[in-house]
């Protein structure tokens, strides 16, 4: 995954129509807006079943986008977008049939299930026709009716680019450039599934992004860094004070934080190459998880036995201290969905339990093969492709130690705070994540900030060398983008301050070797 | 690839015209447009049985739209898959009036007109489309990925599982057209197989590795038993892999790697990046940036190359050019906004997607081959890494540090001699480019970006 940059509640499969809402939350409503009926979603179910099929469903989106930018000190740039299309899908056995497109009519949907079903050889018989219909109960991120973020506000946002742009320049002279984007989607998701239901889920999704170059004239060195945030939430939440330690709002937070982390590389000196012991800091760090073990526990991986856990539920993975969830029910969460894109609601998903691996994270197709229920992580990047089992906002629970005291207990490591990305080989389990901001540590105190250096582990064991875990657990600040099989989906991370063990180090710095 | 269809089909010229109309209506004073439209189809075996099949059709318009006002041009762009004309006229006026409300940049405007004209010595067609693509019938493409992935498992008894094989093919076709009156048009073909075999050790121990072939002819693919071959011995050689001491050592970077590796140069000759300051090689025109074993050009007119282009995203006519000439930096990558921005002619270099502005990028982006073969030049080196995979890290191009994760085999005495696993190699791209003392001859000409294999006399390799 990249950065470009809670409480469990109980599922329901019944889906009702909620009254006095926008009228793109009632699902007939929605239906029609693509100038479509239940009848048309019933005749392309119809041609789908007339094969003997496992399971099917009809994908219909719509997603109205809008991004500006600020660049040398002006609005100068800004785009709007409507995509819409549809994909019906036809599963038997491990087999899949898709076809999609973008013209939405009753002729190109029977056209599409014809295609889609070509999958299974079998004549077929009958199926539910699609007969309750509803939004999701739940209400993670729930839109506002009157105002749509994506024609109104304009001038507030233009504003706000401007204010973030004064702000970051204004933060040190050595700050020559700095680019901020707003940008915001609204995704309305119709999903009719096999056993008659037809789920309507409007999803917000917005992010700021500020990123700032640091030129030092003397050493002839530049260095650029990035900050912000964003969720499943609209525009007036940018402007809410951060915390009530931290008074600032957090777009002004962002703006300082880009500005600081590249000042702060300006000076800092070649990270070290090596074995040692590393502490990550609270939050985006999070990203370990997501890497070393959560890409490695996706049902699909796991079903065909390719990947590094397959068949290791009930054995240990992990330290006792480690408990790793996946969870989707967070509200305004950017990883968060009322409902995955196959219809299922999400869940709260205890992958590792006091270091025992305890289960996979399932869509529908994995979760039958396997024989187990799905877990709510069927996502698609949008309506042109395949549901995958993928993770929702993955994170460790909080342990009982003092972060200062996690720190202290370091003879010579290398104190992570913040990450550019990440990526995991699922087969071998060897993972890699990119340091942003990182900082040596010299007998147990943080001293001087290292380059962007490289970590490297092996996934199925390096939760194992976890000694200690803070009690300060910590969400990203929403701005992870996980990539699989070519299929980009937004997704959160989060950790509490903990110490591993052994990571190996990839800086230029082969003299300075960490402790053995 | 199914063909028949009760609906008409769109005429996409004609839309993207409809939406020029629209946005001069609305008050744009120059618009461009561009649309695509195509189909395609990917089938996905594993260990012997079709498990996927997908069928594709897109299309989608984009439109820029230029608003004059007090202080200059405006840019706006917008983009959608609904191109019916209430769809098109609501998107391109909320454009323009979106367009009134940000900031005039002197620097914006049109194309300068007369360069869409053909440059003398350009090929007449780069020959992109294939029948023979866009006719494969499902069951031929289907008995391809079997071949293939059986050709992978074949080769050895420890490969024991498989990701699978894959087959895609489709065609795409695309207009752009101006409010200046320029229309241009191009269609394209194209096919691609994979396979990604797994293999185990038999002490719990698996390693996966792939191969693939991609081409705008299908005579143009390599044969299903050599890319299963190729995969199964990517996947083999990592078996056993270690974890090698942190050491400095000369590196060679296998041609994939190699490949990978040249977008450091091209990512920052980036116009966008040079004129905010924000680039390794600002400053560095003219000036020697690498080894003189490295010359590096942009051929837009390779014939039935992965990505060729008589036309740029801004309707103008490419020309092939000589970015980096035996080590010495010969030019910035440039569309016509960069190019204002820098003072200079544009280098007709525009990328464009549907969603957003022009902005520079590359086509077939080819390293030169060196003298010797790469066996040769693993011979002639005592010790070293030979990086056949990255794992995530990578080049930074605003600092110049380079730091990634990656796989390969140690080098002893000249000889390959254990895969290892699990480091990181580091340096920074100034150094790695300057050191490189060794250039292998085999590039592959199939790829749209590729380099040779190459040697850097010297790097940090973090492990144990």
């Amino acid at each position: 995954m990249h950065d470009p940059q809670a409480a469990p509640r109980s599922p329901s499969h019944d889906a009702r129509p909620i009254d006095g809402r926008a009228p793109t939350l009632d699902p007939h409503a929605a239906l029609a807006r693509f100038g479509l009926s239940s009848s048309d979603l019933d005749a392309a179910m119809g041609a789908l079943f007339e094969r003997k099929i496992d399971d099917g469903d009809i994908f219909i989106e719509h997603v109205e986008a809008e991004a500006v930018l600020i660049d040398e000190g002006l609005v100068k740039k800004g785009s709007r977008a409507i995509h819409q299309g549809f994909g019906v899908r036809a599963v038997t056995g491990d087999k899949t049939g898709y076809a999609h497109a973008d013209v939405i009519s009753r002729a190109s949907l029977l056209e599409a299930a014809r295609a889609a079903r070509a999958i299974a050889s079998t004549e077929g018989g009958a199926h539910a026709l699609t007969a309750s219909a509803g939004h999701t109960q739940r209400e993670l991120y729930p839109v506002a009716d009157e105002r749509d973020p994506l024609t109104g506000d304009l001038s507030e946002k233009l504003a706000l680019l401007e204010a973030i742009d004064k702000r970051a320049r204004a933060y040190d002279s050595r700050i020559t450039q700095v680019q901020a984007s707003f940008s915001a989607e609204r995704r309305i998701v119709l999903i009719a599934t096999a056993d008659g239901r037809l789920v309507v889920d409007v999803r917000p999704l917005s992010r700021l992004s500020v990123s700032c170059i640091a030129v030092d004239p003397v050493k002839n060195l530049r260095q650029s860094a990035s900050a912000g945030g964003g969720g499943r939430w609209e525009m007036p939440l940018f402007s809410m004070p951060v915390s009530l330690a931290d008074g600032r709002l957090r777009w002004e937070r962002w703006a300082d934080e880009a500005a600081r982390r590249a000042l702060l590389l300006l000076d800092a000196v070649d990270a070290p190459a090596g074995t040692m012991d590393i502490v990550l800091g609270p939050g985006w760090p999070g990203i370990l998880l997501h890497e070393a073990v959560g890409h490695g526990l996706e049902g699909d991986f796991n079903r065909r036995g390719s990947s590094a856990f397959s068949g290791r539920v009930g054995q240990s993975v992990a330290s006792p201290l480690v408990t790793v969830v996946d969870d989707g029910t967070i509200e305004h969460r950017r990883g968060s969905l009322n409902v995955d894109d196959e219809g299922t609601p999400t869940q709260r998903n205890v992958l590792i339990e006091n270091g025992v691996l305890k289960g996979y994270l399932q869509d529908r197709m994995n979760a039958r093969l396997m024989g187990v229920a799905p877990t709510g992580n069927g996502r698609r990047e949008s309506y042109a492709h395949v549901p995958l089992p993928r993770m929702t906002n993955t994170f460790m629970l909080a342990g009982q130690d003092d972060p200062q005291d996690i720190i202290a207990g370091v003879k010579r490591g290398i104190y992570a705070v913040a990450f550019g990305g990440g990526q995991v080989d699922t087969t071998s389990g060897k993972f890699t994540f990119s340091g942003a901001e990182a900082y040596l540590i010299e007998d147990g105190k943080v001293t001087a900030p290292v380059r962007g250096a490289t970590f490297i582990g092996n996934g199925p064991d390096v939760l194992t060398r976890v000694v200690a875990v803070g009690h300060d657990l910590s969400l990203d600040d929403g701005v992870g983008v996980c990539g699989k099989s070519g299929q980009s989906v937004p997704v959160g991370v989060g950790l509490p301050t903990v110490r591993v063990n052994e990571v190996t180090v990839g800086g230029v710095n082969a003299g300075a070797r960490g402790a053995a | 690839m199914s063909s028949d269809t009760n609906e008409v089909e769109t005429d996409l010229a004609d839309r993207c015209a409809y939406a020029l109309q629209a946005a001069t209506k609305a008050g744009a004073s120059f618009a461009d447009a561009m649309v695509m439209g195509g189909r395609s189809t990917s089938v996905k075996v594993r260990l012997g049985e079709v498990i996927e099949v997908v069928q594709s059709r897109d299309q989608g318009l984009g439109v820029r739209v230029l608003v004059d006002g007090p202080g200059g041009l405006r840019t706006v762009t917008t983009s959608t898959s609904d191109l019916g004309d209430a769809a098109i006229t609501r998107l391109v006026e909320q454009a323009v009036a979106m367009a009134r409300r940000t900031a005039p940049d002197p620097f914006a405007g049109p194309p300068e007109a007369g360069l869409e004209a053909p440059v003398p010595g350009a090929p007449g067609d780069l020959d992109t489309y294939d029948d023979a693509v866009v006719r494969l019938d499902a069951d031929r493409a289907i008995g391809l990925a079997l071949a293939t992935e059986r050709a992978a498992l074949d080769v050895d008894p420890r490969l024991t599982n498989s990701e699978g094989a894959e087959m895609g093919w489709g065609f795409s076709e695309l207009h752009l057209l101006t409010s200046a009156g320029v229309h241009r048009y191009r269609r394209s073909s194209s096919a691609s197989l994979w396979t990604t075999p797994v293999a185990d050790d038999g002490q719990g121990n698996k390693q996966s590795d792939y191969w693939y072939t991609s081409a705008r002819h299908f005579a143009d693919l390599e044969d299903p038993s050599v890319v299963g071959q190729k995969a199964a011995q990517r996947t083999l050689r990592r078996l056993g892999a270690r974890k090698p001491k942190t050491a400095e050592v000369p590196v060679i970077f296998e041609s994939p790697m190699a490949s990978r590796l040249i977008g450091s140069i091209a990512g920052g000759a980036n116009g966008a990046s040079i004129f905010r300051d924000a680039s390794w090689l600002c400053g560095k025109l003219g000036q020697s940036i690498a080894s003189p074993l490295v010359t590096l050009s942009d051929n837009p007119w390779i014939v039935r190359g992965a990505a060729s282009r008589l036309f740029d995203g801004e309707g103008l006519s490419t020309q092939p050019m000589t970015l980096v000439d035996r080590g010495v930096l010969k030019t910035w990558i440039l569309d016509t906004y960069t190019g204002k921005k820098l003072g200079l002619p544009t280098t007709r270099s525009a990328g464009r997607g549907l969603g957003g502005s022009p902005s520079p990028t590359t086509t077939n982006l080819w390293m030169d081959n060196g003298e010797v073969s790469l066996a040769a030049l693993i011979a002639d080196t005592k010790f070293g890494l030979f990086v056949t995979d990255s794992v995530g890290g990578g080049a930074n191009t605003v600092t110049g540090d380079y730091s990634q994760g990656v796989v390969g085999l140690w080098i002893e005495n000249g000889e390959l001699a254990y895969p290892v696993e699990e480091l990181t190699i580091a340096s920074t791209l100034p150094a790695m480019w300057a050191a490189i003392d060794g250039v292998a001859n085999d590039r592959d000409p199939r790829k749209s970006t590729s380099a040779p294999s190459f040697r850097v006399a010297k790097m940090t390799v973090a492990g144990a």
